[in-house]
């Protein structure tokens, strides 16, 4: 890979801190985002983040609100295969230090993994970026 | 920038087994990095040559991403609305209790 590529994989916490400006941690994520903008980044995410904050946003803006955020969504989106995702369950009920994660954390995971990828944006600090192998 | 051989478009295309509007766009995308002079791009052929390995690896998929700086995939999501009171740095269990009240309407 070049090294002059600089990816980052956005977590369900990033997304959801960004669209809601109620959050402690909004102002920092959108000051995270600009950082990352201005740094050269290429940010994706995975249909299982997506449907965590989505699902977040439903309950905290509303339904209609959560609609028209996902409506806005341009993001890349990384589409596991059959083999990441086995590799993800292998992965959650082996490491020990994905006892504690959901299963989402776990695919997201694997994702960065098959793509080389080592930065997250995350607000939420128990995000396991450790994990990644 | 390396001192590499500095190529076309048209090679570029040829290298990489892309059409030359596919390697146009790359460039305006920022997907590869050129040179424009005098409305016309050069591309190093070094950085060519690693872009079309780069196109055949599990990676491919983060090529065809446009650098956040020119495509802004988050922009039209900033603020869309306030949830109200919520901290979502003590995680995402704490961040559903804030709205709870809401689920039980």
């Amino acid at each position: 890979m070049s090294e002059h590529l600089l990816a980052a994989f956005v977590d369900a916490s990033a997304l959801v801190a960004l669209a809601d400006s109620g959050d402690a941690t909004h102002a920092g994520a959108v000051a995270a985002y600009e950082q990352l903008r201005e740094g050269g980044y290429r940010l994706f995410t995975t249909e299982y983040a997506i449907t965590e904050a989505y699902e977040l946003l439903r309950l905290s803006l509303g339904n209609d609100l959560a609609r028209s955020w996902l409506a806005k969504l341009e993001i890349a989106r990384y589409h596991l295969d059959e083999a990441d995702i086995a590799r993800a369950h292998h992965r959650l009920v082996t490491d020990d230090r994905l006892a504690s994660r959901s299963l989402t954390d776990a695919l997201n995971i694997t994702a960065m993994e098959r793509l080389g990828v080592h930065d997250a944006f995350a607000v939420d600090a128990g995000f396991p970026v450790d994990s990644i192998g | 920038m390396s001192q590499s051989e500095q190529i076309t478009v048209q090679e570029a295309a040829r290298l990489l087994g892309r059409s030359t509007e596919q390697v146009r766009r790359y460039l305006r995308e920022g997907k590869l990095e050129g040179t424009r002079i005098g409305g016309q791009w050069f591309i190093d052929r070094k950085r060519t040559e690693t872009f079309r390995r780069d196109l055949s690896s599990p990676r491919a998929f983060l090529l065809e991403i446009a650098p956040a700086r020119i495509a802004d995939p988050l922009g039209a999501t900033i603020g869309i609305g306030s949830g109200g009171r919520s901290d979502l740095s003590l995680g995402q269990a704490a961040y559903r209790e804030s709205f709870r009240w809401r689920q039980r309407r």
